[in-house]
């Protein structure tokens, strides 16, 4: 068997993966921790106040990565929704399933850090503009995901109907990036790009860190839920009963 | 305008928003795994008395 | 009706809620904001009609801004280089309003020929930094010194 076929088909057999899941998850919570302290401590106490924004650069901080991976996570979802759809391997109906509420809650985060960094910045909490809109769009959206799949009893038809919604709903992205540069937004430009960052280095680091720590975050918790899933969907298979009448709680 | 307020808002929103979605899998796990193990026991006290049936 | 069906009858409402008000924003969004604000040299050449709201967006001239010793009252001039346009305002203006500094106004234009804004929004952009090299980029004639205080 080629070996990639035989990679797909080992972690597609959800024993193996609850159990490998299982074991990551510590190490993701902890990486989490330790690149959340470090960039708190940086962001809060070390960073200079901005010479425009003052204090409120802090809420960046929060903002920003949170708003990265709110697209990342989506992009993710279109990607395993993909698969899932063409090759139809269980493991990735339930990760695509298991990231729509973890995508959608950092959606939040960056709705509401921004509209609390726009009250004192801009002078308002919320403006229809092309970048805040489409961001708002994208909370719809994995809203809908959700929903579409709670809408079937059959959890492998439910699964294929959201991850369809997922790739379809996957336009939005290069709409909420190009936002900015196509249209005129109240909303700034993009600060981190391809020809460099135009954010001081004391300003920058907090930043890189939180962004990695949020993405640890997004590991563990999706882990956690795709386990979840696995454990309800196979209640009645013989590893569920053997792992319930085994130690392993 | 001080700032304090909504950097402070946004930390403590954002801190819940988190907490809430890393201790919602957690809830509900141990919740379904008390109650796969409540019918599981069931399930075997009555494979058993299946068993002792078929003897006599 | 079944429970089941019930159930899946809400989640299929919930579902196209979600996307009519998903497609509702996007189009409002579409209809009003594909241009969010106008330039004052749009406002010349296309001699927008007086009474018609619209949002301005443009630099705040440099030695413009005059403030009433006995009110909120404001005038300045926004500009885009090419164009400008006389604003008067009447609130309180947000933190990072300064001359130099990118602002939307939303409000419309009088007869009289100036804009009255009810609002007045400051536009921030993409540069980050502490307040000693915002001074020293300034002091050595960096265009990116931006606010200029």
């Amino acid at each position: 068997m080629n070996p990639i076929y035989l990679f797909f088909h080992k972690t597609g057999s959800p024993p193996w993966f609850y159990r490998f899941a299982g074991k990551l998850i510590p190490w993701l919570w902890a990486g989490f921790v330790v690149l959340t302290a470090i960039g708190l401590y940086l962001g809060l106490l070390r960073a200079p106040p901005d010479y425009q924004q003052g204090e409120s650069v802090r809420i960046m901080y929060l903002h920003v990565p949170a708003a990265w991976l709110s697209m990342m996570i989506y992009g993710m979802m279109a990607v395993t929704g993909f698969i899932a759809l063409v090759w139809r391997i269980r493991i990735m109906e339930v990760l695509t399933i298991s990231s729509a509420p973890v995508g959608a809650a950092f959606t939040i985060i960056a709705l509401v850090t921004g509209s609390l960094w726009g009250r004192p910045t801009w002078g308002t909490y919320w403006v229809w503009d092309a970048r805040l809109t489409s961001e708002l769009v994208l909370l719809f959206l994995y809203i809908g995901v959700i929903a579409l799949y709670n809408a079937y009893d059959e959890p492998r038809k439910a699964a294929r109907a959201a991850a369809l919604m997922a790739i379809v709903g996957a336009v939005n992205l290069p709409i909420i990036h190009y936002s900015v540069m196509w249209w005129n937004t109240l909303h700034q430009g993009s600060s981190i790009g391809t020809s460099g960052s135009s954010i001081h280095p004391s300003m920058l680091w907090p930043l890189v860190f939180m962004a990695f720590a949020f993405k640890f975050y997004y590991g563990a918790n999706l882990l956690s839920r795709a386990r979840l899933k696995l454990l309800a969907q196979d209640h009645r298979k013989r590893w569920v009963q053997e792992l319930l009448s085994g130690k392993e709680k | 305008m001080s700032h304090t307020p909504f950097i402070l808002a946004s930390y403590l929103i954002s801190a819940f928003v988190l907490l809430w979605a890393a201790l919602a899998p957690v809830l509900s796990k141990r919740k379904l795994v008390r109650q796969l193990k409540v019918r599981h026991t069931r399930a075997q006290r009555s494979d058993v008395s299946q068993q002792h049936m078929d003897k006599t | 009706m079944t429970p089941t069906r019930k159930r899946r009858l809400i989640a299929v409402l919930v579902v196209i809620a979600g996307v009519g008000l998903a497609a509702t924003v996007a189009f409002r969004a579409l209809q009003e904001n594909m241009l969010f604000f106008v330039s004052p040299t749009d406002v010349k050449e296309q001699s927008l009609p007086t009474g018609k709201r619209f949002r301005l967006g443009g630099l705040v001239a440099m030695d413009s801004v005059s403030r009433a010793d006995d009110s909120l009252a404001v005038t300045f001039i926004v500009t885009d280089g090419l164009a400008s346009v006389d604003v008067q305002f009447n609130g309180i203006l947000p933190d990072l309003f300064r001359e130099g500094q990118g602002i939307i106004a939303i409000g419309e234009l009088t007869p009289g020929g100036y804009f009255e804004a009810e609002e007045v929004l400051a536009k921030h952009d993409e540069n980050y930094m502490p307040p000693e090299v915002a001074d020293a980029l300034e002091k050595a004639g960096h265009p990116d010194a931006g606010g200029g205080e």
